[in-house]
């Protein structure tokens, strides 16, 4: 395998490890795929408001809701590896496909993935993630429960492009109509200490009232 | 170029934030994020907030049966994991969407924002029995609150379990009330009586020696957090938020409402806190000049931060923790700042509060 499709791969595994780890401490766990891929997405678009850059390079944006296939790539190879259990596996019927779903979560006793974890605690860019992906976390799992996977769907960025790809990459240095969103919190709130933390859980709950129609 | 293409091209500059601030889903779900969000605080402090918030609006929702049990939140880094030692474990969320059945007699193992977690019946149905398997599981030392429905009340173990300091209690009140100056007022009474009188009532810390009236060194950071809780509770939805910084100094307390009809004031108040004190921490005494010049200062902070919040109300609460409680409003240069800053929409509260028990009887005596 070459280098660098090695620390790519190892870059997305460490990801995924973060967004569980996060998952696990709001206690959203056993997550389900939806809500994972939804929360990931989530992680992408709004991760200016932590100061951060995007994970991914780009989502499609083709499927009613947020999908990562190279984070379902890896959740599968992380099960088949033991960092990972499933549970609640169950097929849904969506058009003509049939999907597989389940419910995730790291697995305790995996030596490897505790092992990322204490890694990652050295490293202060991950330090940073964690503690953005944590914040992210807790303001989704503020949401009535089976609001959260429905809520990425309705981002602006998301539910409002008129292409098929959402890049990223384009998107860096550029205010998204999510930050502008974001932004514009200053303006419902005027002289209120409206900080990041807020700001995501302020977001999360607009996204909860509009997938409520 | 197709029609198609340039929309799909201009699609992010033809945003509108005009459109945005009129939609109701975004100005509602606005509010209800404030509204969530945890208090700005320690991680304690934070997860006591949280449940707080959580069992208030659970409470909120429907009746409490009779004989409801108490409940014990502890705050889990990892809620499934601390979970794996209890049998029969099971995962509740929105516990502040549902009602008390849910919470009440039971562990729940909480993640720090205290609406979600792991659950199993309180261990023979005490609080005792279920505060000593705690500790031989290991979660001795983790922070936990005890609930008691009945009472509307929430004891905060900072220390956990095993902690050997006393529990800071908090109120859970069944009415919201409106914010103005009485009520405001009203509810600094009750909570100094309640909460912060006496040594045996206060907060772990609020006193280094009481019977010589030496405060502890985070007395005023424990005053302020006390006041904050209650106020948050007694006019929910208002948040009350600590610290905020503006271009003329940090106000202790100001109240936001989240769920304001545009056009009305965004901040019902702003409360300035000020503890008195005879001693310092350290036992160097305090002069009554400094005392003095700590009132004449609240009054002109008080009202500067309501007229840079544009705030309805304006609220100085001096906690006075003197051993000699002389009557400081009558001192020429409280009197002078009085008649100087305030109005009508400004009030001074002297709230006394007690090293001594015998002290503290005595006001309750004369009063009566």
């Amino acid at each position: 395998m070459k280098l660098s499709v090695l620390i790519e791969r190892t870059r997305r595994r460490v990801r995924l490890i973060q967004l569980l780890e996060a998952a696990e401490r709001a206690a959203l766990t056993p997550i389900s795929m939806e809500k994972l891929h939804a929360f990931a997405y989530l992680a992408d678009v709004l991760s200016p408001v932590w100061k951060l850059d995007p994970f991914d390079f780009q989502i499609s944006t083709k499927r009613k809701s947020p999908y990562y296939p190279d984070l379902q790539r890896e959740i599968d190879s992380m099960i088949a590896a033991g960092l990972i259990e499933v549970s609640s596996q169950r097929y849904q019927r969506v058009g003509d496909d049939v999907l597989f779903s389940a419910d995730f979560a790291l697995r305790f006793s995996s030596i490897h993935a505790n092992a990322v974890l204490e890694a990652s605690m050295g490293d202060p860019d991950l330090v940073a993630t964690q503690e953005y992906l944590n914040e992210l976390a807790s303001a989704l799992a503020s949401l009535a429960d089976e609001d959260i996977a429905a809520a990425a769907s309705k981002d602006i960025v998301y539910a409002d492009s008129f292409t098929d790809i959402i890049d990223f990459q384009e998107m860096r240095g550029r205010t998204t109509n999510t930050q502008r969103a974001v932004q514009a919190f200053d303006v419902v709130f005027p002289r209120t200490d409206i900080t990041p933390s807020r700001r995501l859980y302020m977001y999360a709950h607009y996204l909860g009232r509009r997938a409520h129609g | 170029m197709p029609i198609i293409l340039v929309a799909a091209l201009m699609a992010d500059v033809e945003f509108s934030c005009d459109a945005l601030l009129k939609d109701n889903a975004y100005l509602a779900g606005a509010g209800e994020g404030l509204k969530s969000a945890p208090y700005q605080a320690s991680e304690e402090l934070q997860f006591f907030d949280q449940v707080r918030k959580t069992v208030l609006a659970s409470l909120d929702i429907g009746e409490l049966e009779e004989g409801a049990l108490p409940a014990v939140f502890v705050r889990c880094a990892r809620p499934r994991q601390q979970a794996t030692v209890f049998e029969g474990a099971e995962k509740r969320t929105d516990l502040d969407l549902q009602n008390s059945k849910c919470w009440a007699g039971q562990l729940i193992l909480a993640a720090p924002h205290g609406s979600s977690g792991w659950a199993v019946p309180l261990i023979d149905g005490t609080v005792d029995a279920t505060v000593a398997r705690l500790i031989r599981v290991g979660l001795g030392e983790v922070p936990l609150a005890v609930v008691y429905p009945q009472a509307r009340q929430l004891s905060c173990h900072f220390d956990g379990a095993l902690g050997d300091t006393a529990s800071v209690r908090v109120e859970l009140p069944a009415n919201r009330r409106t914010v103005t100056i009485p009520e405001i007022v009203q509810v600094l009474q009750e909570q100094r009586v309640n909460c912060l009188l006496t040594p045996q009532v206060g907060p772990p810390g609020l006193w280094n020696d009481g019977d010589k009236y030496i405060p502890g060194e985070q007395a005023e950071r424990l005053i302020q957090w006390i006041v904050t809780s209650e106020l948050r509770s007694h006019f929910r939805p208002v948040i009350a938020d600590i610290e905020q910084v503006t271009a003329v100094g940090r106000i202790d307390i100001c109240l936001t409402d989240p769920d304001r009809v545009r056009g009305e004031p965004l901040h019902p108040a702003v409360i300035e806190l000020k503890a008195l004190r005879s001693r310092t921490s350290t036992n160097a005494p305090v002069s009554n000049r400094t005392n003095i010049a700590a009132v004449v200062s609240g009054h002109r902070q008080a009202k500067a931060y309501r007229k840079i919040k544009q705030a309805t109300f304006g609220v100085l609460a001096c906690y006075d923790m003197r051993l000699a409680k002389t009557d400081l409003n009558a001192e020429c240069a409280v009197v002078k700042a009085r008649r100087m800053y305030f109005d009508g929409a400004m009030e001074c509260a002297i709230l006394p509060i007690y090293g001594d028990t015998a002290d503290a009887q005595h006001e309750l005596a004369a009063d009566a």
